[in-house]
């Protein structure tokens, strides 16, 4: 479980992220969306570590990100949303890399790699540097790295970005099993028909401010509207 | 110019230099680099004039004192090619941002005119020191009339664009054979490697010749038999023409030669522009990183390790397979213990031998010391400690890593690969200095030391001045504030400790010890000082 408590964070005189309290909670796939420069990104970030929090706390399974860091970093596998990361590394040893800094054991870690490589069709490539691989091939690293490492919550930032069809229907579908297995799934994402078929929780931020939080349905009827989810976020983000 | 010329020179210098004077320790790094050029022209500059004056008044009598212009003039055109050679190939080719040209609807030579404005920089500097001073003395010595000086600032211009010209048309024409389907990062370690091979062989040949006197006399000799200027007609026919320009300058002879000249500089243009539209596509589009090869599962079972072996290694991993960090860090790590035999011995041990068994005590120790600070010293492994992960540092802060593991890491990292020239420079000594097993013991001691210090002297600059949004690898051993804080450091850090060692004149045991307490504390204080540096640092940037 993610939980966002008065979080608040400011660039100069810009406020990135105003106030915001979120639960994402274990067994539910959470939909984080905003249009471009809402504060998806900064909150992602907080939430991972790479940001630090101006004020209000942020714990992952109980665990503080800032007073507790490297406990709560052992919780959550992340996916940034530009995998342009050891780019000299090959992508073998970028997942041994991983696996020793998660300490997982030899014979897993082997057949993991092997699993969810093949799966995503990166296993041929291992052995070039990730310097060589496409937008959608680092993608499919990062999110194997992920997957190898196992953790009990996932917080991808636009993992869909640059997937093929197939590789997008495999993600879907294993994060549809994480939560169902009573894990955390945490994603933003700008494709919102995603989101509609994949969450069962979405939260919406715009200018650092969260609009909602909530199930689809609760959604529709906040805003008392039959409209899809597009335009009930187009009127909702759009500038007053 | 050509509207797209002009926007590409535009976007070139904004990625390389916008922004760039708005930082104060980039004007720091720019002055203190200015004055060490100055300082360096003001040694080789007098070097080279005392050559010229000497030379002059030896040719005076017989009138061929023009023969000083036309080796001026082949030197230049010699030195401008190595160098275009070397710049041309990399930011032609092995620049990281060349592919996203590439599909921009531009002529080659478009592109290439653009890319050509940083190597001319340097061309054009290398000019200014090497031509200027020796013509601007020679007007002098020769009592030169207006015109002369004229010329000299013409002819300044149009020297570089032949051998610059001709050096790309060589390169392009290469590189669409060698490059043809090859890995990139391999031809790019290969050229690097024959640069530093050339650098070693300036400075044999440097060496083998050292007495101004006796080089002015062995130039003199062969200008007296018409041999010289014979040479420079017959090797580089614009070296002659050029010197006709500046000896006849005012006439209208020199305005004819001057002519030939713009005219050859126009035909190196063309030269220029059709290498570049015939071969420059080909050669470029030809490269790859990739390997080719499908991986076969070798490598998946691997034992675990621990989190600081484990980042250690992908430390050790991105050095090697980056072709800027292996050649300035591993491969250039093997110039500095051979430059130290070039510039010492000439690989003459004998008289070597000879002339460190004079030596004793303290001052042997000294050697030692110096040898050792002088190899690791330079390396700048340690100063990019934290610069070369890049945009990659935000994975840092994301994994459940301490700082600690990463600083032990890295320090492990950096220590290692620096014990490749001390190891160099300690193969090199066993027959220098005869060493018996306690002097050898001593040697390696006081190379682990040294090492120790100087990497957390690295890593301190790195982190006062640290680089992370680069685009260019290259970029990291640039005009880098961080790599003379470096310098500054391990010398202020070593002068007190030669100083100290040469007044009190001890036994070797005494220096020993002496040097062991200075760098113990030294390297405990810079270690309490990289603490200090990470706790106060914006982890985002590393920045304060």
């Amino acid at each position: 479980m993610i939980q966002i408590d008065h979080v608040h964070k400011q660039y100069g005189n810009k406020k990135a992220v105003s106030d915001v309290s979120l639960t994402v909670p274990t067994g539910k796939i959470f939909g984080f969306l905003g249009p471009n420069g809402a504060g998806k990104s900064t909150t992602i970030k907080m939430v991972t570590g790479i940001l630090p929090v101006d004020s209000g706390t942020i714990t992952i399974n109980g665990k503080d990100i800032t007073s507790d860091t490297i406990a709560a970093k052992q919780e959550f596998g992340y996916v940034p949303d530009s995998p342009d990361l050891f780019l000299r590394l090959k992508g073998l040893d970028y997942l041994h890399f991983l696996s020793d800094i998660y300490g997982i054991a030899s014979d897993v870690r082997e057949a993991r790699i092997e699993e969810y490589s093949k799966m995503f069709s990166i296993y041929e490539a291992l052995g070039d540097q990730i310097k060589t691989y496409s937008h959608g091939m680092r993608q499919k690293l990062f999110i194997t790295g992920m997957l190898v490492q196992q953790p009990s919550v996932w917080i991808l930032d636009e993992p869909m970005t640059g997937l093929d069809p197939k590789s997008s229907y495999q993600l879907k579908e294993l994060m549809r099993n994480h939560a169902a297995n009573g894990n955390t799934v945490f994603f933003s994402s700008h494709v919102l028909e995603v989101v509609e078929q994949l969450c069962d929780e979405v939260a919406i931020i715009r200018k650092g401010e969260l609009l909602f939080q909530g199930t689809l349905p609760e959604m529709r009827e906040r805003f008392q509207s039959d409209d899809s989810l597009e335009h009930i976020f187009l009127e909702l983000t759009q500038d007053a | 110019m050509h509207k797209p010329i002009r926007s590409l020179i535009r976007i070139q210098l904004k990625m390389q230099y916008a922004n760039a004077f708005q930082k104060p320790s980039v004007v720091i790094g720019l002055v203190f680099g200015i004055i060490g050029l100055l300082f360096l022209a003001m040694v080789f500059g007098g070097y080279m004039l005392q050559i010229i004056d000497v030379m002059y008044s030896l040719l005076e009598p017989s009138g061929n004192t023009d023969a000083i212009l036309g080796t001026l003039f082949l030197m230049n055109f010699f030195l401008i090619f190595i160098l275009s050679l070397m710049l041309i190939m990399n930011t032609f080719y092995f620049t990281e941002d060349i592919t996203s040209f590439l599909h921009l609807p531009v002529h080659s030579y478009q592109l290439l005119i653009a890319k050509s404005l940083n190597p001319l920089i340097y061309v054009y500097l290398l000019t200014a020191a090497m031509y200027l001073p020796v013509t601007i003395f020679y007007g002098t010595l020769s009592g030169a009339g207006f015109m002369y000086y004229v010329y000299v600032l013409l002819l300044f211009f149009l020297i570089p664009t032949i051998p610059y010209a001709l050096a790309a048309a060589v390169v392009m024409f290469a590189m669409q054979f060698v490059n043809k389907g090859k890995n990139k990062d391999r031809s790019k370690v290969i050229g690097g490697i024959i640069g530093f091979v050339l650098i070693i062989l300036l400075n044999v040949v440097l060496r083998l010749q050292q007495d101004p006197e006796q080089i002015a006399q062995v130039i003199a000799d062969n200008a007296e038999k018409g041999g010289l200027l014979q040479m420079a007609t017959l090797y580089y026919p614009p070296a002659s023409l050029m010197s006709h320009i500046l000896t006849t300058a005012g006439s209208w002879q020199s305005l004819f030669y001057f002519v030939i000249v713009l005219l050859l500089a126009i035909a190196a243009g063309l030269l220029f522009f059709a290498a570049a539209q015939k071969f420059y596509m080909k050669g470029a589009l030809g490269l790859n990183t990739g390997s080719g090869k499908v991986f076969n599962g070798k490598g998946l079972g691997r034992k675990p390790k621990s989190v600081i072996s484990a980042y250690r290694a992908k430390e050790i991993q991105t050095i090697f397979r980056t072709p800027t960090f292996f050649l300035q860090c591993v491969a250039g790590a093997f110039v500095m213990p051979a430059l130290l035999v070039v510039i010492f011995f000439m690989g003459d041990f004998a008289s070597a031998t000879t002339m460190i068994e004079g030596i004793s005590g303290s001052m042997l120790f000294v050697v030692i010391l110096f040898a050792n600070v002088f190899s690791v010293g330079l390396n700048p492994i340690s100063i990019v400690s934290f610069s070369k992960d890049g945009q990659s540092w935000e994975a840092h802060l994301f994994l459940p890593l301490t700082m600690r593991q990463i600083v032990i890491a890295k320090l492990q990292a950096a220590f290692l690969i620096n014990l490749l020239p001390l190891t160099v420079l300690f193969v090199i000594a066993i027959p220098v200095i005869q060493m018996n097993l306690w002097e050898a013991l001593i040697w390696v001691v006081i190379a682990l030391l040294v090492n120790s210090a100087v990497t957390v002297v690295g890593m301190v600059s790195d982190l006062l001045y640290p680089k992370l949004g680069w685009t260019e690898e290259t970029e990291l051993f640039q005009n880098r504030l961080a790599t003379l804080m470096s310098i500054i450091i391990t010398a202020s850090a070593f002068v007190f400790l030669f100083a100290l060692l040469l007044i009190l004149q001890m036994s070797m045991i005494f220096s020993f010890i002496v040097t062991v307490v200075w760098i113990s504390v030294v390297i405990v204080l810079l270690t309490y000082i990289v603490s200090r540096l990470l706790k106060t640092a914006d982890r985002t940037s590393l920045s304060r």
